[in-house]
């Protein structure tokens, strides 16, 4: 059976990558370690070399899919977080950004399974020809889960947009702060200690992911779900149902993956 | 007994003279500046009063004939403006009321807080070219840009057959780019060549303010950002009227543009 390694950068929302190491091994028994800061031991022109192609990842037009063309703030930028300083809000081509993390930092694709859990958004270009927001981005080498990607991404329960469609895009951040009081805990938000299980599920997607090419799940109630709603995120990879909180079909697999690696 | 006049007696013509011989004076004194600011809205304002109280010639170019931008009214119209944690010390700094909203979320009166930076940068020593609208950019060596085109805004609100007024040029060692959305000055660089900016990124992200601080700066030799121009320049997501990032980015903008003319004066010695 594959190691499932993790690596964080970034602010990261309550993870605890050294106990979420140990529940994933304590849940599902599959071998996982966390090492902690993924650049620390970048040589200072690894450091520069490695900032110009990050900046390469960003998506500069929502409509286009191209590597983009940095500019030197945006390379500095780059450097002051792979040197550690948080800041987050720059959206980059998820796919784009797995795979120079695979070039930087290789790996045994057949013996481990290496995930990234950052702040940065992610975003795939999609078949309706523009970018969407992900939570991960499985598969193509390093997998990457994103802590911000887990509050915007998945849309907010729809009254949200309902109310911002009544006051226009201006609307401001007291009616933001009173619609989300009324929403209450039907999303998640910036330091929301559900994050800490929706990455233990996203990291089973990962490891599912490696194992058969499909990470995902059309069961609700499944932990392999692949939610587009915050309300699907806490309701499937949230909730724990039944033994290792996979359907049937999932929980068999899961059996045959260990056994058959092991 | 005759009626005391409460006005003194002036006439049309010293009126008309008055008008012309301040602007003149001024005007020829601001055609070359330390720095030229494009556009008055409230990242423009911040960055000009912090470098005017540093000493610094500063002119600010607007389209308008009223400054302040946006920052006269906040969301759907409605006159509170909203600053986020830490801008409320700026409001402290021009001496404008707030109240907190909730924890880390102040709300202002928009025309108090727009005219008192108005009011301040105008105290700082900053001069104003109104209704002039940015055209060109002067460029120098190495495309070093040193300056602008403008215009007088009417010009360009005229049949092109009845407007063959040529603009005329302003120098100045740094430019600002304070344009908001429509980042003029970067676009007019992107379009000779010199440049490739983002474009404004469409999606959402509500906590992106922080971006626009962190990408203000010298985006090209002597041209600096600031405000919603950043966005533009850099592709950043999209956000609802956050001005503590504006102000914060005008302060920046500030600061860099003193780093800049700091290594410009090395250079030189």
């Amino acid at each position: 059976m594959k190691e499932l390694i993790i690596y964080e950068e970034g602010k990261i929302y309550p993870v605890e990558g050294e106990r979420i190491a140990v529940e994933i091994e304590e849940d599902f028994g599959i071998r996982c370690k966390f090492m902690g800061f993924i650049f620390k031991d970048l040589k200072e022109n690894e450091k520069r070399n490695l900032a110009l192609e990050i900046a390469k990842t960003r998506v500069k037009e929502i409509y286009k899919e191209k590597e983009a063309v940095p500019l030197p703030m945006e390379i500095a930028y780059e450097e002051k977080k792979i040197n550690g300083e948080a800041g987050y809000g720059v959206i980059y081509d998820g796919f784009m950004l797995s795979q120079v993390l695979l070039n930087f930092f290789p790996f045994k694709r057949g013996e481990e399974i290496r995930v990234l859990i950052t702040d940065r958004l992610l975003a795939t270009f999609d078949t309706d020809m523009r970018y969407h927001l992900r939570t991960c981005i499985l598969g193509g080498g390093w997998n990457i889960v994103s802590t911000n990607g887990l509050i915007h991404a998945p849309a907010r329960p729809k009254e949200f947009y309902f109310a911002r469609r009544l006051l226009g895009e201006k609307m401001d951040e007291v009616a933001i702060r009173e619609i989300e009081e009324v929403l209450g805990d039907r999303f998640l938000r910036e330091n929301d200690p559900r994050i800490f299980e929706v990455l233990k599920s996203l990291l089973l997607q990962a490891f599912f992911y490696s194992g058969f090419g499909e990470g995902f799940c059309s069961d609700k109630d499944c932990r392999l779900f692949n939610p587009h709603w915050q309300e699907e995120v806490i309701n499937s990879l949230v909730k724990k149902r039944g033994e290792l909180g996979l359907c049937e079909k999932h929980k068999e697999m899961f059996y045959r993956l260990k056994n058959d690696k092991n | 007994m005759e009626k005391k006049k409460i006005f003194s007696m002036v006439g049309e013509k010293d009126v008309t003279r008055a008008i012309i011989n301040g602007f003149a004076t001024q005007f020829s004194e601001y055609v070359e500046s330390d720095v030229i600011i494009v556009g008055a809205g409230p990242s423009g304002l911040m960055a000009g009063k912090e470098l005017a109280e540093k000493g610094l010639k500063v002119l600010i170019v607007e389209r308008n004939n009223y400054l302040g931008g946006g920052f006269w009214i906040g969301g759907y119209l409605m006159n509170k403006i909203t600053v986020r944690s830490p801008a409320e010390r700026i409001l402290d700094e021009l001496n404008v009321p707030y109240q907190k909203y909730t924890e880390g979320l102040y709300t202002a009166d928009g025309p108090h807080a727009c005219s008192k930076l108005i009011a301040s940068a105008c105290d700082a020593g900053v001069k104003f070219a109104n209704m002039t609208v940015f055209d060109d950019v002067v460029l120098r060596e190495g495309n070093r840009v040193a300056g602008v085109v403008v215009n007088w805004t009417p010009v360009t609100a005229l049949p092109r057959e009845i407007t063959c007024v040529d603009p005329i040029a302003l120098e100045s060692k740094i430019v600002i780019d304070a344009t908001g959305h429509d980042a003029f000055v970067v676009k007019k660089l992107e379009e000779r060549g010199i440049l490739k900016t983002g474009g404004m990124g469409g999606m959402w992200v509500d906590l992106s303010e922080d971006l626009i601080v962190e990408h203000t700066g010298e985006v090209h030799p002597g041209l600096v950002v600031c405000g919603m121009a950043v966005s533009t320049t850099y592709g950043l997501p999209r956000m609802g009227p956050t001005f503590g990032g504006m102000l914060l980015s005008g302060k920046k903008a500030a600061e860099e543009t003193l780093k800049i003319l700091k290594g410009l004066l090395q250079k030189r010695a």
